[in-house]
């Protein structure tokens, strides 16, 4: 619980930098909710609600705020009015284009993806 | 007014002859081409490029090729090559299902003379290509991929060349068919929609990023171009010719040489309820 706390204040603390409703950032988001899964078991249900958005939706947003509304609740960590939370779930693009900048295993690079498609069109 | 009537039925000869003349002008001109060389333009151009191909797989053809690769990008677009790339899997079938096929005379490639194959997409968000063949040998001297918008995304042709040596060690021209079960498959476990014309010809697991993490890869085709997925448990970049979603648990990424909003509409076709987990354990059961 104490590293979620701290995980949402670096969140908000960066918050202040953040362009939020892009569709690189609503992306980011969702891969540091699948990110956070990995550390921390709590934030479970967070992605279940979090996974059903469509990232390259701009809408998305929303829902994702209330998941994140609904999450404060649940866990009572989170003391997060509703502003606070955009800044929170904008922060976490940033903070998940770090995490998987920090650590390469959390992405693959996009020519090991242009590999396979090279592999697949070879025909003998 | 009976002078201008016979002005205008005059003119009308006039267009008529002179597009009699196009008509005949056109066909006469491969005619004596045909005269000349003793051959006329391949008439089932998929037969005869399947055959040339087949043909390749037991030969040996060196010389200097210049190639232009452009997707899959790579550091030097342009580089050169002593054989031409192997061919893509493929199928005459669904060539013939999914593309318009011309066969006419092709330009000169190194020295030599061609028959140039042009298969064009009936579906608009698919690329097209070019393949040259030698009249002779009948054997592949060049190859072009263009994507939807008419740029060129790989060219290769040979600039000097040996002669043709039959293979120590032959090769085997990859032939697609239906996979009505992988279809199924597919179909059930993901919901994936393919693009227009494209069916799954092989599905295989394999590893992804440095952790070697459990995917499964999907392959399609149209006949001649290929369209990859990968389920996996970690994303990859949004790029050129790549899109990546998250879906359920996990990832999906889709590559290929296709409009972005084709490969999007693919992506976001997947159920996005999918338990990657669930996927790797099923396909697991189908083998």
């Amino acid at each position: 619980m104490k590293n979620t706390n701290n995980r949402w204040d670096e969140f908000l603390s960066s918050a202040a930098q953040l362009e939020t409703r892009d569709e690189a950032s609503t992306e980011h988001v969702l891969n540091a909710l699948r990110l956070e899964r990995q550390e921390n078991p709590t934030w479970n249900a967070y992605l279940s609600h979090a996974s059903v958005l469509r990232p390259v939706d701009n809408n998305a947003i929303q829902p994702a705020l209330k998941a994140v509304k609904l999450e404060r609740q649940k866990t009572r960590v989170l003391r997060l009015n509703i502003t606070r939370a955009v800044a929170g779930f904008a922060a976490a693009a940033a903070v998940a284009a770090g995490f998987v900048f920090l650590n390469p295993s959390a992405s693959a690079d996009p020519s090991e993806a242009y590999n396979v498609y090279q592999e697949a069109s070879t025909g003998w | 007014m009976v002078k201008t009537m016979r002005k205008e039925e005059g003119g009308r000869r006039k267009g008529f002859r002179q597009w009699m003349i196009i008509l005949f002008l056109f066909p006469l001109s491969s005619f004596l081409y045909a005269l000349a060389t003793g051959t006329e333009p391949p008439k089932n151009p998929i037969a005869f490029l399947i055959n040339a191909l087949e043909r390749e797989a037991q030969t040996n053809l060196r010389g200097e090729v210049l190639e232009k690769q452009i997707f899959p990008p790579r550091a030097n677009p342009e580089q050169t090559r002593t054989e031409l790339p192997a061919p893509p899997p493929l199928s005459a079938n669904w060539i013939r299902k999914n593309f318009y096929a011309k066969a006419e005379l092709g330009e000169t490639i190194a020295g030599r003379n061609t028959w140039r194959i042009d298969l064009e997409p009936k579906a608009s968000n698919a690329p097209s290509f070019t393949l040259w063949i030698d009249q002779k040998w009948l054997l592949r001297l060049g190859i072009q991929e263009r994507d939807s918008s008419g740029d060129i995304t790989f060219d290769a042709r040979f600039t000097s060349l040996g002669s043709p040596k039959p293979r120590q060690q032959a090769r085997q021209l990859m032939l697609l068919e239906a996979k009505p079960k992988l279809e199924n498959f597919v179909q059930s476990q993901t919901g994936v929609q393919l693009p227009e014309g494209f069916s799954v010809f092989d599905l295989r697991p394999r590893t992804v990023g440095k952790n070697n993490l459990p995917a499964l890869e999907l392959r399609a085709s149209n006949g001649i171009s290929v369209l990859v997925m990968v389920f996996a448990p970690i994303p990859t970049s949004n790029t050129s010719r790549i899109v990546s979603r998250i879906i359920g648990n996990g990832f999906v990424w889709v590559i290929g040489n296709l409009a972005r909003a084709e490969l999007e509409k693919t992506a976001g076709s997947v159920k996005s309820s999918l338990d990657l987990g669930v996927l790797l354990s099923s396909y697991q059961n189908l083998r």
